[in-house]
Order: structure tokens, then C-alpha cells, then sequence
């Protein structure tokens, strides 16, 4: 009752005014959202996550846009006008928010580039993870130890940008030594014999194996297995373990850094004798 | 369906009737499967004798023993399946669930024009079906797995290529000199060289997933396949018959293809191209 007296205080011109805007913003919404869910139920879903998100933002900010245009002109304010008053307040905002503006730019060369897509494993500066999300102003990531990173749209433009899982196999390089006095062509065989046992190291294309050159302890060399891009973990852990197993077996010594001391250059290494310790 | 039984050179393919409470061990090829039926529970065991990758065709070795209960593998990796009215397992061979890429023993050159004839033989896969006795319904399948392990390969560019298994294989061009091995499959396969160029032999991928099984007297088939090359440029054609292969008088249907395709253009059946573009 009180309530209703309440609204006797307010003009019928305004309240029927409010009434209106108010039917037009809950109806707006109502059609906004049935048309996001009606999308994605029919045309979105056979499209990959990256342009159903694209697309759901383009629909979800142009109603938004025509909603609040709608409202305002049912409020009696004129558009143009107000238009041209953001116009100008949007030269002040903008050198306000410059990082916003460029975040937004770069978004939209982002979206259009695609470098990744949703579900990708990438590599900004230092940090790695899965891309959950590519929005306007910055894309989110997940790591692999479960953090949440938000990089801006503008950082991930300007810095490099590695795609881990674009292609279905890489290669992964292994580097390490063996002592000089080892015979190659056999250490070759070994590490051939190892690749083409172990389940995750794919046949072709073909292990690559270079001699790098002579290092201070021993002779660099470098191992580069193909694999499909989903089992990284488990080729790095087997095929660490089975070389560092073989080459015990076999008897094929990876050095660690050796240090001879000379009294001189004709002279013998200086004899050392170790003592126990009481 | 139809009751059947294979000869002896094909046994393990028979359907095997397994009273409850009994412990069974199925060796096949490299793949040892202990089996262990109780009221309305399967419970099996799968494990690979030799942890290395066989090349070539190993020997037609298969064994089915009753074994008692304290020789069972101690293990947490039995599984347990739920299967009503199913008291017969089913031993079904299947074909590989990807492309093999077949790898002759030796290099063949197949002159402009020319026309060969191969049999390809690579390794099955084993599907592990329970049903009633006498095949009144169709079997359940409750898993399949190799009975080989294989190398993973890739065929093609590392871009646009396709994850395939690795085999390697006698080239046979002589229907008589073809082992009896009941644990591979033949493919019986036609090449036509209609281009211009010499077409090496070198490898072929085989999309084996388009082809059937049959069963003859001593030896599993696939249905006849024809690679039409026209090009290192142009798409290879490669045609499966819809026939069963007719090398043996009699053969039955083992298993219908993964994939159903009457007839598909590949560019990358042939590594010649791989030569061409770089790879």
C-alpha cells in the first residue's frame, strides 16, 4: 500500500517512460541471449573454439551497442548529438587510455592473424601454457602448473610468439657428450638402437644425429628424435633414462668437466696421493 | 549368424567355449592374453612377451593352455568386464586402426606401363569378443590390440602428413611361395604405372582401414587393391576391390572395414613424391 502511494509522488509521464526502458532492456537482453544461444547451438558449433568466440563477440557487443542506442533515444536523449560529445570525449579518453586502445587494436590483429587458436600450448616470453581464452583486450592462459596468466593483447603482439602444438610432430634435440676416446660409429649404432626401441620416437622421419664439435671434456653431440607432439614428457623421460642405462651397459663414458694440472709444459701431472681421514 | 570353425592352421580364430573358474592363457604372436570367466564377469590380463619391435614376419606361433589358478599373473592390471549370457570368447582377427607404411625388403622399379602384382603381408590385430555359445546373437566386443607391437611413423611432410604404423615386409610377387601365417594378413596388391616415369618401389603407404578380412584354408586376406600412378604431380588412385580375393577357392568374411570408401585419391601413397618435395 505504502509503495503505492509512494509511486503517486512520481509523474505517469516518467514512470511510463520507465516502464518502457525497462521492457526494452529486459527484452533486449532476453533477445540478445537467445540469439548467443541459438548461434551457438546451430552455425557456431561446427566451428573451431577460436571463431565461435569471435563470432559470440561480434554478436554480443553490436546488441549490446543497438540496445543501449534504443534505450537512450526511448529516454529522449539525442544520439547524434551524444555521439558527437563521445566523439569528443573520446579523444580525451583515448590519450587517457592509450594501452587500452592499442590492447584492443592488437586484439583485433590477433584474431585475425591467428598465430594459436583455443587449446594451443604456447610460449610468450617465459611463460608456457594452454590458451583458454583470445579476447579483445588480452588472451588468458593456463600453465602446466595450474596458474592463471592474463598477458595483455598488445605484450603478446610485440613479443615472440612460439606455437608448440601447431603441427602434429616435432623434433626433440637432445644434446650431450662422450669421451673422446669412444669410438662414434659405435656410439651412432647405440643411439640408433635406443631411438628405434623406444615406443614414443617415431621411425620417419629419420633420427638426426650431428657431431658438433670438440669440446673442453669431451665430443658434443646432438640427438634429434621426431615424436608426435603429445607425448613430449614421456619420450624426454624414457629416452634420458634408456641413454644414460645403454651407455652404463655398453660402457660408453658422457665426461664431466676434467682439469689436469702441470707444474710446467715437460713435466709430468703433479702427483697426488689421497689420504684417509681419521 | 553362421557357426563355422577354421582348420587347424587358422585354430586360433575358433571361438573357444570357457567353463567359470577356469584360467586360460592365449599366446599369440608376441601378445600373451590370461583369460578367467566367471558367472557374469570376464576378467582378463594382456601383457607383451618381448618388449622390442619384431621386424618382418615372425614365426606362425600360437597357443591356447589351460593354466592353474596359482600361475596367474599377480598383477593389479587384470580388468574385470560385466558381460550377461556370454559364457564364449570369440577370437577375431581385425586390421590395424591406422595406415601402414610398408617397407619391401628389397627396391623395385616398375617401368612406364608396367603392371606388378604383389602380395603385402602385415601383422593383425586381435579382437577380443564374448557371445553365446553357437553365435545365436553376435558377439560383444570388449577390446582389440595389436598382436605385434609397431613403430609409430610418419608418412608425408611433417605438416600435412599422417601418423601410420611402421612395417616390414617380403616383397612376394608369387601366390606359391606365400607363408601360411595365421596371426598376418595378405593384401593382394596391384600397381599400374601409367606415368611416364620409372616408380620405385621403395614404400607404400597402405590405408588399411578401408579393407576387409577374409578367412581361407590357411591364410587371412584382404580384399585386392589396384594403385593406378599417373604422376609425381598427380593424385595416385587407389581402387579396393569389392570382391573377396580370389587366390583361394573358398574364404568367409572375418571383419568388415574400419572405414567404408569405394574408391580414394591419395596423393601420398608413393614416397616419390616425398623425393619431389624435399622431404
Amino acid at each position: 500500500m505504502r509503495i503505492l502511494d509512494w509511486l503517486n509522488y512520481i509523474p505517469s509521464e516518467v514512470l511510463q517512460k520507465g516502464l518502457s526502458v525497462g521492457i526494452t532492456l529486459l527484452g533486449g537482453i532476453a533477445v540478445i541471449r537467445l540469439l548467443l544461444y541459438l548461434s551457438a547451438k546451430t552455425f557456431l558449433k561446427p566451428l573451431s573454439e577460436h571463431s565461435r568466440i569471435i563470432i559470440r563477440n561480434i554478436l554480443l557487443y553490436t546488441g549490446s551497442t543497438i540496445l543501449v542506442i534504443t534505450v537512450l533515444r526511448q529516454i529522449g536523449l539525442d544520439v547524434s548529438t551524444l555521439l558527437g560529445a563521445a566523439g569528443i570525449i573520446g579523444v580525451a579518453v583515448g590519450f587517457a587510455s592509450q594501452t587500452s586502445v592499442s590492447n584492443v587494436i592488437s586484439g583485433i590483429f590477433l584474431l585475425s592473424e591467428r598465430p594459436f587458436e583455443v587449446g594451443d600450448v604456447i610460449k610468450v616470453g617465459d611463460k608456457t601454457g594452454i590458451v583458454s581464452s583470445i579476447d579483445l583486450m588480452s588472451i588468458k592462459i593456463r600453465t602446466f602448473d595450474n596458474l592463471f596468466i592474463r598477458i595483455p593483447n598488445q605484450m603478446v603482439l610485440n613479443t615472440e610468439v612460439t606455437n608448440i602444438t601447431r603441427f602434429p610432430i616435432r623434433r626433440m634435440d637432445i644434446s650431450f657428450q662422450v669421451a673422446y676416446k669412444e669410438d662414434l660409429g659405435r656410439v651412432r649404432n647405440v643411439l640408433l638402437e635406443i631411438v628405434e626401441a623406444n615406443p614414443y620416437a617415431l621411425r620417419e622421419p629419420e633420427p638426426l644425429l650431428i657431431l658438433q664439435g670438440f669440446g673442453e671434456s669431451g665430443i658434443d653431440l646432438l640427438l634429434g628424435v621426431w615424436f608426435q607432439k603429445q607425448d613430449f614428457l614421456n619420450l624426454k623421460n624414457s629416452l634420458l633414462q634408456e641413454i644414460k642405462d645403454r651407455f652404463a651397459r655398453e660402457q660408453i663414458e658422457i665426461p664431466f668437466p676434467h682439469r689436469t694440472l702441470y707444474t710446467g709444459s715437460a713435466t709430468e701431472p703433479l702427483p697426488i696421493r689421497i689420504v684417509q681421514e681419521r | 549368424m553362421e557357426s563355422f570353425s577354421f582348420s587347424e592352421k587358422l585354430g586360433i580364430w575358433n571361438p573357444y567355449p570357457l567353463e567359470a573358474g577356469i584360467c586360460v592363457r592365449f599366446s599369440l604372436g608376441d601378445l600373451d592374453v590370461w583369460v578367467e570367466r566367471y558367472d557374469i564377469e570376464w576378467h582378463v590380463h594382456t601383457a607383451y612377451r618381448d618388449k622390442s619391435i619384431p621386424s618382418g614376419i615372425s614365426e606362425p606361433n600360437f597357443t591356447i593352455q589351460p593354466i592353474p589358478k596359482e600361475q596367474k599373473p599377480f598383477t593389479t592390471e587384470w580388468k574385470h568386464y560385466l558381460v550377461r549370457n556370454a559364457p564364449c570368447l570369440y577370437p577375431t582377427p581385425a586390421i590395424p586402426d591406422r595406415p601402414l607404411v610398408v617397407k619391401p625388403d628389397r627396391l623395385l622399379v616398375i617401368l612406364p606401363g608396367e603392371t606388378a602384382q604383389f602380395f603385402i603381408f602385415f601383422p593383425l590385430w586381435f579382437r577380443f569378443m564374448v557371445g553365446p555359445i553357437g553365435r545365436k546373437v553376435s558377439p560383444r566386443l570388449l577390446f582389440e590390440m595389436p598382436i605385434f607391437r609397431m613403430k609409430n611413423t610418419w608418412f608425408g611432410d611433417p605438416v600435412s602428413g599422417e601418423l601410420c604404423y611402421a612395417t616390414e615386409t617380403r616383397l612376394f610377387t608369387d601366390f606359391n611361395s606365400l607363408p601360411e601365417h595365421p596371426l598376418f594378413a595378405i593384401c593382394p596388391l596391384r600397381i599400374r604405372n601409367d606415368s611416364p616415369i620409372e616408380l620405385p618401389f621403395d614404400k607404400i603407404c597402405l590405408h588399411t582401414e578401408v579393407l576387409s578380412l577374409y578367412g581361407g584354408e590357411s591364410r587371412i586376406w584382404t580384399n585386392a587393391s589396384e594403385v593406378i600412378f599417373k604422376g609425381a604431380d598427380q593424385e595416385t588412385v587407389v581402387e579396393p576391390s569389392k570382391q573377396a580375393p580370389s587366390f583361394e577357392p573358398k574364404v568367409r568374411l572375418l571383419a568388415s572395414p574400419r572405414q567404408v570408401s569405394d574408391i580414394w585419391y591419395f596423393k601420398r601413397t608413393f614416397s616419390l613424391l616425398k623425393i619431389i618435395t624435399g622431404f
